[in-house]
């Protein structure tokens, strides 16, 4: 259960106390969190500083020298796998006057050589050469206290995460809990998962958090804002709510993480195999995956598997994602599925960037893979006919919010359900109508970062 | 892709026959989409087109011009762009209801006969997308490289491939066809 604490008094410069900007007891929160100027600076140091952070999926850098350039908060930083095939996740920022080192965006390089006066640093981040040394300093100086800064980089069913925090649990101990859900999302086949392609952008007129709240846990606001996906016949039924009842929502009070599973198509169970072939099919896999999905999911996943799901979630603070079964958008190619991986890259207290990729399954056949991506990024790419809508409507949060009065209203989190006793799962699970428990449970973490 | 070599391939004169129809077809439908007169703009499509806007990301120079194939902002086909259509003039819309103003300005024509029976053709693309009360104009531009098949009523388009010049798209959605 989610429980009031008391933490640490940080004022903001016109004496408002951070930790009286959330209340957890009392369901809702300031509508400031999302305009103001030095939230965002504290957020920058006392989130992303210290928490894992998402910077690439490891397919996007398949081979050694391969790297891609990303942002952990602010801060630009290279993904690079290196000559030995591990991955290092270094500060793209030279040691000498702060130039990045390396300014595409992806690429295959053994070294980078800094822009301004030529240090080289190779993909590990070692600081290979000065450019004339000897002119320059003499004797030359210590390179081995000169390396780009490196960040503790793990990569975790294919999703490549990174923290500066020494101190931050290893990233087996994080998802520890999530496991159990992120096993059946990113790791329930043997041949694993891979990205499309480059990522798709765009800037939204919003704060980062509109979005990654709204996909830990928002189930309400589907019905509406995606409602012309029964107006249009793609998905009959979609905007009634009776269609919602079977969401269940499923926090993780530790990490923040929060996300929903829909059995949108509900399977019978009694015969497994067959009702594994059924929800295999509908989670965007074909019968041939079956054998190895029985295998690498426990019996308590496989008891939530089997009766057919649909996901979405948020991985604190910034990686959400999809997997649903979804229509094509075209009527011919009929209904598909929409597996994507969306982060929200901050850009200021009011905008951020998204970053899009389709997530396929390596084994499928080609073109069910093919018909896949088409489908995700229909739907949930910079023109997809859902994500549309809701930059939209954060966008009109954005508006509404950023006078004086508005800054000051509280947004409510009043909708609660009682806790699921017979999930089998782990996490705190609520199995009803969308509740805004996940959305309540991402603003814990958040103002447990922000005040601890 | 049907690809144009400028430096090998020499465009038909704009007031040639042929030349003339494409740069009338294209202004036509700039006005068109501007309008949102969108069922006749989809009258204009081959039902076999593909409509593609492909990834685009920051590469060196020896790398190429950073287009990736394997990701994209558009991959549609008559079906899909018949469903945006749907969604534009009758749905639920709340990225395009109210709409956006827009302003496309089609430019650098050029225009070549082939291949086949086929006209093939390549534009720039400005688009100014003014929305709600912001007095700021949202800018998108690119080329787009064309291909037309001849039919009894006209030209159709069966192939659009859009080349973007912003790694990161700055509209805040794209809710609109290009």
């Amino acid at each position: 259960m989610l429980t009031e604490r008391r933490f640490t008094t940080i004022l903001l410069p016109d004496g408002a106390a951070v930790d009286e900007l959330v209340s957890i007891d009392d369901r809702w929160v300031a509508a400031r969190v999302m305009t103001d100027p030095d939230l965002y600076g504290l957020e920058l140091a006392r989130i992303f500083d210290r928490v894992w952070v998402f910077v690439g999926h490891e397919t996007e850098i398949p081979n050694p020298g391969d790297f891609v350039t990303r942002y952990i908060g602010a801060d630009p930083v290279i993904v690079a796998r290196s000559a030995d095939g591990d991955v290092h996740v270094t500060l793209n920022v030279c040691s000498h006057r702060g130039a990045t080192v390396c300014r595409v965006e992806c690429g295959n390089a053994a070294t980078f050589r800094c822009p301004y006066h030529a240090w080289v640093y190779d993909n590990t981040g070692e600081l290979l050469g000065i450019f004339a040394e000897r002119d320059a300093y003499g004797d030359g100086l210590d390179k081995g206290t000169l390396s780009l800064k490196r960040a503790r980089t793990t990569a975790y069913h294919g999703l490549i995460f990174a923290t500066w925090n020494p101190d931050a649990p290893s990233l087996a101990d994080h998802f520890s809990t999530m496991d159990f859900y992120y096993r059946i999302v990113f790791g329930l086949t043997d041949g694993g998962f891979e990205v499309a392609g480059p990522p798709l952008r765009w800037v939204e007129n919003t704060n980062w958090k509109f979005a990654a709240e709204n996909l830990s846990g928002d189930g309400y606001h589907l019905m509406n804002v995606h409602k012309f996906l029964d107006e249009l016949g793609l998905i009959p039924g979609w905007s009634d709510p009776t269609m919602a009842r079977g969401v269940t929502s499923v926090y993780d009070r530790r990490t923040g993480d929060g996300l929903q599973m829909a059995h949108f198509f509900p399977i019978d169970t009694s015969d497994l195999e067959a009702a594994m072939v059924t929800s295999t099919t509908l989670f965007g896999l074909t019968e041939t995956f079956v054998p190895e999905i029985m295998r690498r999911l426990s019996a308590d996943q496989l008891a939530v598997f089997a009766k057919g799901i649909s996901a979405a979630g948020t991985i604190f603070p910034t990686l959400s994602y999809t997997a649903l079964p979804w229509p094509t958008g075209d009527p011919a190619e009929g209904f598909s599925f929409m597996r994507a991986l969306r982060l929200a890259q901050p850009l200021g207290p009011d905008r951020h960037v998204v970053w899009t990729w389709p997530l396929l399954a390596r084994d499928l056949p080609g073109e069910e893979k093919e018909r896949q991506r088409r489908t995700t990024l229909r739907s949930f790419g910079t023109a997809g006919l859902v994500e549309q809508d809701d930059a939209e409507v954060w966008s009109a949060n954005q508006r509404g919010i950023a006078g004086v009065q508005g800054r000051q209203r509280r947004f409510r989190y009043d909708a609660s359900r009682p806790v699921n006793p017979d999930w089998p799962g782990p996490g705190v699970a609520r199995t009803a109508f969308p509740d805004e428990d996940n959305q309540l449970n991402f603003w814990a973490r958040w103002l447990e970062l922000m005040t601890a | 892709m049907t690809t144009v070599e400028p430096a090998v391939r020499r465009p038909l004169a704009p007031t040639s026959e042929l030349g003339a129809e494409v740069w009338m077809w294209l202004t036509d439908e700039a006005e068109l989409l501007d309008r949102r007169a969108l069922r006749p703009w989809l009258d204009r499509l081959d039902p076999q087109i593909r409509y593609l806007m492909p990834a685009r990301a920051t590469v060196h120079r020896a790398d190429g011009d950073g287009t990736f194939s394997t990701n994209h902002h558009f991959d549609e086909t008559y079906g899909s762009l018949t469903t945006r259509v749907r969604k534009l003039a009758e749905a639920t819309n709340f990225a395009e209801d109210p709409p956006s103003r827009t302003r496309r300005f089609v430019t650098n024509i050029r225009v070549y006969a082939g291949p086949g029976d086929d006209v093939t053709a390549s534009s720039y693309l400005l688009l100014l997308r003014s929305r709600g009360d912001a007095a700021n104009l949202e800018v998108l531009s690119c080329e787009r490289n064309d291909l037309f098949r001849r039919h009894d009523d006209g030209l159709k388009l069966l192939r659009r491939d859009i080349t973007l010049d912003q790694s990161t798209l700055g509209l805040v959605h794209l809710g609109v066809l290009l």
